[in-house]
């Protein structure tokens, strides 16, 4: 779903109000009396705001990158899965509006430059990153799941469940076994036993099987 | 393109390919940190350029005051004619495409909002870094890193440079362990860039105010002495008084008078 308000994912639909994106959904939620990060003091709050940034920085960049400026991946996935709701001509002129908004904005940062290789490098470094902080606790912040891990929960399982071209992506992400046992952690304590349809469950068993 | 590493034949800019050729040279400000102080590092660089580089540029490069009366004729006078006509027109245009593309989107619609909320960010993001700094001398204790460096990098502009429109100054200059980390850094590796500008002033207005500090106590204390002086023998003449008294104002001389209307 997108959110008819920004139209960005992802957003909670609570009585009449429609929140979007991670930050004012974990602001929303804190003004009614929860969060996951009050335990923490105030340097590990400063240590958690810099590893989100580093995730949004690097992990989102990447997967932009990916999918809208490595040719063969925006042509055979990309291009189709994006303009698949919409009859053609409109499916092409959205996506190939899309592909250049998304090529503005990477040249603006110095992405522009890059080649896949030095992405899934980036990709690397920054795993390698959340792997040395994770160690070998079960959340980043020791006991109690955070929002950091929310959130690095939500593009690592998308990474090395997204079928894409080549591997090359979920597999620099399989390289650090303590994420990926933080992956399936979280996914079975979290997601699984709530759906009961059996082709949703027949999907599971086949990004379990992408886990693995 | 700053920063710019020139080594022998070598020309290098962008800071991550300098601290690679500076490794390579077996120059390592990290190797005592652990694994876990290296993936901070990152994650705290990450925040610098999430959070507080768009309200960086903004200051710089897009306020139009700024702009105008500060930064262009700064840029200009460094760089030869006939790129100083063209070069920081081209920077600001790159800085505003720059915020506009990564920050702008909905539901900010107006520049208005933009502003408002990078500078929101920035903010927070100076909060953070001193409440991570705390008490300590560097990022990871005693020795600097290079998490120090980009901080330095980052926080030397908006503190030193002395702009019409400061908010980001101001809310710096209410962070005191910042301020100190900064100043630390300057007088430790920069000594000899002290010039001309306003915080060369400063630094001459803080060593002026120590002199008279010094100079109100040598007086307090020669008034002492001449009450003494006064009590013990009467027939003094009043005319050596007015003498040292005048001896006494010449003494506190230029401070004095620069800081009293």
């Amino acid at each position: 779903y997108i959110s008819p308000f920004t139209g960005k994912v992802p957003f909670i639909h609570v009585g009449n109000q429609v929140v979007s994106e991670l930050g004012p959904i974990v602001q929303f939620v804190k003004a009614k009396g929860h969060s996951l990060s009050d335990g923490l003091d105030e340097v590990q709050k400063a240590e958690m705001k810099a590893y989100m940034e580093l995730v949004n920085n690097m992990l989102l960049t990447a997967e932009l990158y990916l999918q809208w400026c490595d040719d063969v991946t925006v042509e055979e996935i990309t291009h189709p899965r994006y303009g698949s709701p919409y009859p053609w001509p409109l499916n092409r002129i959205l996506s190939y509006r899309k592909q250049w908004e998304v090529r503005r904005k990477m040249k603006a940062i110095g992405w522009g430059g890059k080649t896949l290789e030095q992405v899934l490098e980036d990709v690397d470094q920054c795993c390698q990153a959340l792997s040395q902080r994770l160690g070998t606790q079960p959340y980043f912040f020791n006991k109690q799941p955070t929002e950091l891990d929310a959130l690095v929960f939500g593009h690592l399982f998308t990474i090395l469940t997204t079928q894409l071209i080549t591997d090359e992506l979920s597999e620099k992400v399989k390289n650090y076994s303590n994420l990926t046992a933080f992956c399936r952690r979280i996914e079975q304590q979290y997601f699984e036993g709530h759906d009961k349809d059996s082709s949703t469950i027949a999907a599971r068993s086949a990004k379990r099987s992408l886990l693995r | 393109d700053i920063p710019v590493l020139i080594a022998e034949d070598n020309v290098i800019s962008q800071p991550a390919k300098i601290l690679n050729f500076l490794r390579k040279q077996k120059y390592n400000a990290d190797y005592e940190l652990s694994a876990k102080q290296g993936a901070d590092t990152l994650a705290y660089i990450a925040l610098l350029e999430e959070k507080l580089l768009p309200a960086l540029l903004h200051t710089f490069w897009i306020d139009a005051e700024n702009y105008c009366s500060v930064t262009k004729p700064w840029f200009a006078s460094r760089i030869a004619f006939p790129l100083n006509l063209y070069l920081p027109g081209k920077m600001s245009r790159e800085a505003l495409n720059r915020i506009l593309l990564t920050k702008g989107g909905p539901p900010l619609y107006s520049l208005t909002e933009v502003e408002a909320q990078i500078y929101r960010d920035a903010k927070e993001c100076l909060n953070l870094l001193s409440k991570r700094l705390g008490t300590s001398q560097f990022f990871f204790g005693d020795t600097p890193t290079t998490l120090d460096a980009f901080v330095f990098g980052f926080l030397a502009p908006i503190y030193k440079v002395c702009f019409p429109r400061v908010q980001l100054q101001k809310h710096l200059k209410q962070l005191p362990n910042l301020c100190r980390f900064c100043d630390d850094i300057l007088t430790c590796y920069f000594r000899l860039s002290v010039s001309g500008h306003s915080p060369a002033g400063q630094d001459r207005a803080d060593a002026n105010l120590q002199k008279l500090t010094q100079l109100v106590n040598k007086e307090s204390n020669l008034i002492e002495k001449m009450d003494d002086n006064l009590r013990k023998s009467p027939q003094h003449p009043p005319s050596k008084l007015t003498t040292l008294k005048l001896a006494a104002g010449g003494e506190e001389g230029s401070p004095l008078n620069r800081l009293s209307p």
